[in-house]
């Protein structure tokens, strides 16, 4: 098979084989012992349930959070992953256990009922009950997240105390590449945000696939898009937010690493589809280990960009040749 | 009801009328399943495509080119010998374009819904046949103009089955069809829309007839609170196709504008440029499209479900031997679900940019709509609890439903609270729970109706042998290519990346993607046993007596299958569906049986 091009000897190709031929035995099986049905879907619950714990033991699961709000939003997928266990465990066994004991006992027939009021009030309250505690617990996280916590510096009216927020970045998508342009840090905010997302200012720098900070750094983004939708989705962070046109969505972000003694660097990743590149919108968040790494970072992308400025202005200028 | 069903025809005698533009409404669902069936091949075989590349993404068209050789010379030379990322956003586009409204509404309303309203209700025919013939050959510039998208300049449509603007809409100021935004985005992207315009005002033509046929069609005895649930479902997911309907086509005419009449609904004011190309002057908004789109397909995911729920229940009580555990809640449920079903449109557009405390509004209404589905499933496991189960293909396939729809409605409270849905949204495990609702739900409940009910339609039964394998290796093959989707959703794994191994933090998953794609080929090779079953039984299936399964409902007291007109002598009920168990002799009483 290897003129197929596809490497038969690992397990992501010969376990789905050999899961076939369970399944093709089991219904083999089934004639004599009509049980083996109950088998199959006993084991396959069994395996979906143990194959998730596999999985995250082996670390295929959240990415590490690097956000401030990320544990948080950790501890509710936690808490619904646990509710969501014990009644996918309580009602696939009730099912299995059916099957099993696919008949009633020689001698008896199944009971002609045809319902019972006190247990359909019970199933309705108690999941009504934990359904409207998972819908309350969320909501603050979610204002905070969305930026209408009690931060000073953050408010669901955006231009409102922008000026309090470490660095302001405005990040404009298109077809396929991230723009980033950091309003300088040593200056004072820009009363309207707004406004200065639309219009780069000189003091600006720019930047291409990649957004720096530094642990703790309140960091304001307004995000932007040049062409069609993009989402500017960053695992660690915990954060995705589309980018619509004609429009500046606001979004935002304290990293804290779990290791801050290095620099910790975490893809950007489009979340909608913009084009045949979509997959191919890769960019960088990179997290200096402190504020002096980060001031000296942007201090030499600042000159280096400045530079160039002048070089091409040099250049522009020169007296022709000929 | 005073007024009994009369068949508004005479049979007709020539082939065309009978066979072709048939009034009949069992002509015409059997004509809806047969499509649907052939779609599900070209669906499926576009899901294997987008597996093979995500899996194996260096050498996938090299894995094509080698099985399907006659493929190797229609490859672009250009793409240099990996398919092309824009070629791989068709795949998936047109993938769940015809899944969706070329597979499962019509098979679901269309097939089962035309088929078994009128007999279940013990009526002649539908209200109105000719409107009802009319809804299916409207289906057929659908298909022309789909099947057509194909093979003009640029190809079918590659911008999701969503269509977002404004990678859809976006045009240039001259009216070029080609579009500035994307190569997938221009004449077939024209077609899709019209496609999907003339699907919608089938549905809704189809479902107009059946909100009728049921209010005005049922044989004497036969209040509605003795309809069995079938009927009820199809009836109110009639109800939601005929609301949810005209938004979807309202907002499909204005992007059908938007691209070729220089119209600017969405597009924002200020136009914008895509290189050297401009749009016009904007003054839309593309947020707009999203919520027209959503207030329709939002409820269409309870369009495709519904009737599987209704149609599960029923092949369910028919192999336990049982009545069904808490009809009234089981229809109250179904109705809260589609009356909750229109105001959490906004559940797919947390991250939208929508005003995030609208988004704690359909969070709320989100979280509530998982009640009646739990109440659901309660009652379907103590219908089950203490029955006495025959383990037939349609029964398996029921209870791969109710199994699954369990994962699948769980995995929907995930992406229901808001916070965990930023994470969530656009990755692999949205992928794997609209799977697990519509693979690994509507479909068995599909196959489980389609078991039960094809020896009414055709006469003759499916391989009872054949049947029950197919159901063994899609429950398992089904389970190995969708549940690790959860897995990838959780890493972060965003949908609809033609390589995701440029990407460091998915290079860990990249062994579960390749498993999947495995996995989805022999998924697919199964489905070929249930196509051989559903082909070769209409000439070698053991005959079909009147009532096979011994159920109650009126259907089986037709002939198998039933003459034109239906029933020799019109029904009379005299009680509910569900007369199970009845007591040491009976078994069973059906609704028309006089006596107990």
């Amino acid at each position: 098979m290897s003129n197929l091009f596809i490497n038969t000897s690992e397990w992501p190709f010969y376990i789905p084989i050999a899961l076939s031929i369970f399944a093709v035995l089991m219904f083999a099986l089934s004639k004599a012992w009509p049980r083996a049905w109950s088998i199959l879907f006993g084991s396959t619950l069994l395996a979906v349930l143990a194959g998730t714990m596999v999985a995250a033991w082996a670390g295929l699961w959240l990415p590490a959070n690097g956000a401030s709000f990320g544990g948080e939003v950790d501890l509710l997928f936690n808490l619904i992953l646990v509710l969501t266990t014990f009644f996918f465990i309580l009602t696939e066994a009730i099912l299995v256990w059916s099957l099993w004991n696919h008949k009633p006992p020689e001698g008896k027939s199944p009971s002609a009922i045809h319902g019972d009021h006190r247990l359909e009030l019970a199933w309705t309250i108690v999941p009504a009950l934990l359904l409207a505690g998972i819908a309350v617990v969320q909501m603050p996280t979610w204002a905070r997240m969305k930026g209408a916590g009690n931060e000073s510096w953050l408010s669901t009216r955006y231009e409102v105390g922008s000026d309090k927020a470490d660095l302001l970045v405005c990040v404009h998508g298109r077809q396929w590449e991230w723009r980033v342009r950091y309003h300088d840090p040593t200056l004072p905010m820009p009363t309207r945000p707004l406004d200065w997302a639309a219009k780069a200012e000189p003091t600006d720098l720019h930047a291409v696939n990649e957004i720096h900070a530094y642990p703790g750094a309140k960091v304001r983004l307004l995000l932007r898009t040049h062409d069609v939708i993009h989402s500017f989705f960053v695992p660690q962070l915990r954060i995705k937010q589309d980018m619509l046109p004609g429009r500046t969505t606001p979004a935002w972000f304290i990293p804290t690493p779990a290791d801050s003694s290095r620099e910790n660097r975490w893809e950007i990743a489009c979340a909608e589809l913009c084009g045949g590149n979509h997959y191919r919108m890769r960019g960088q968040v990179v997290i200096h280990p402190d504020k002096s790494a980060f001031d000296a970072w942007y201090a030499s992308s600042a000159g280096e960009q400045s530079r160039r400025k002048r070089s091409e202005k040099a250049v522009a200028s020169a007296p022709k040749a000929s | 009801m005073s007024e009994h069903p009369t068949t508004g025809h005479h049979a007709p005698t020539g082939f065309l009328s009978k066979y072709v533009f048939s009034r009949d409404h069992k002509v015409i669902g059997i004509q809806f399943m047969f499509s649907a069936v052939i779609f599900l091949l070209l669906g499926g075989a576009l899901a294997l495509a987008v597996r093979l590349q995500v899996g194996y993404p260096e050498e996938a068209l090299g894995i094509l080119t080698k099985a399907f050789p006659f493929i190797g010379s229609r490859v672009p030379p250009e793409w240099g010998g990996r398919m092309s990322p824009e070629f791989y956003t068709m795949l998936f586009t047109m993938h769940a374009t015809v899944m969706i409204f070329f597979v499962i509404i019509p098979w679901l309303t269309g097939a089962f819904g035309n088929y078994l309203i009128p007999l279940m209700i013990g009526a002649g025919d539908m209200a109105f046949p000719t409107l009802n013939m009319l809804s299916y050959w409207l289906m057929w510039p659908g298909f022309i103009c789909i099947m057509a998208s194909f093979f003009v300049d640029g190809g079918a449509s590659g911008v999701g089955w969503t269509a977002y603007p404004t990678i859809s809409s976006a045009a240039t100021a001259h009216g070029e069809l080609a579009s500035p935004a994307a190569r997938h985005a221009g004449a077939g992207h024209v077609l899709w829309l019209v496609s999907l315009l003339f699907v919608g005002v089938s549905s809704l033509m189809g479902s107009v007839n059946y909100i009728t046929t049921v209010t005005h069609c049922r044989a004497p005895g036969l209040s509605l609170w003795r309809m069995p649930l079938t009927v009820w479902s199809l009836f109110i997911t009639a109800i939601l196709q005929s609301v949810a309907l005209p938004p979807l086509t309202v907002a499909l005419m204005m992007q059908l504008l938007d691209k070729t009449a220089g119209t600017n609904f969405f597009l924002p004011p200020g136009g914008l440029g895509f290189g050297n190309w401009s749009t016009g002057p904007g003054g839309g908004q593309p947020l707009l499209w999203q919520h027209l789109f959503w207030f329709y397909s939002h409820p269409a995911v309870y369009i495709m479900i519904l009737p599987a729920m209704g149609m599960v229940s029923d092949v369910m009580v028919a192999f336990c031997r049982k009545p069904l555990f808490g009809y009234r809640p089981m229809v109250f449920s179904m109705a809260a679900i589609a009356g909750l079903g229109f105001i959490v449109w906004g559940h797919h557009m947390f991250q939208s940019g929508m005003d995030p405390r609208l988004g704690t509004g359909f969070m709320l209404a989100t979280i509530m709509i998982a009640l009646p589905s739990a109440v659901k499933t309660f009652n379907w496991l103590a219908t089950l609890w203490g029955s006495k189960i025959y383990f037939s293909a349609a029964m398996l396939n029921a209870l791969g439903f109710v199994s699954m729809f369990v994962i699948g409605g769980l995995s929907g409270i995930f992406m229901a609270a808001t916070p965990v849905d930023v994470v969530f949204h656009d990755t692999y495990f949205i992928v794997a729970h609209i799977h697990y609702v519509l693979f690994l739900s509507s479909l068995f409940g599909i196959y489980a109706a389609t078991y039960y009910w094809y020896p009414k339609m055709f006469g003759r039964h499916m391989s009872e042998g054949l049947g029950q394998l197919h159901f063994a290796l899609t429950f398992i093959l089904a389970n190995c290519t969708f549940y690790p989707m959860h897995i990838l959703g959780i890493g972060g794994h965003p949908r609809r990346y033609y390589d995701p191994t440029l990407y460091e933090f998915l290079q860990p998953f990249q062994p579960l993607n390749r498993f999947m794609t495995v996995s989805a080929v022999l998924l697919g090779l199964s489905q070929l046993i249930f196509l051989a079953n559903f082909f070769g039984s209409l000439v070698f299936g053991r005959r079909a007596s009147t009532n096979p399964w011994n159920a109650n409902t009126l259907e089986w007291e037709a002939p198998s299958p039933p003459p034109h007109g239906n029933f020799e002598n019109a029904p009379v009920v005299v009680r509910g569906p569900y007369e199970y168990a009845i007591s040491g002799s009976t078994d069973h009483l059906t609704q028309t049986a006089s006596g107990a």
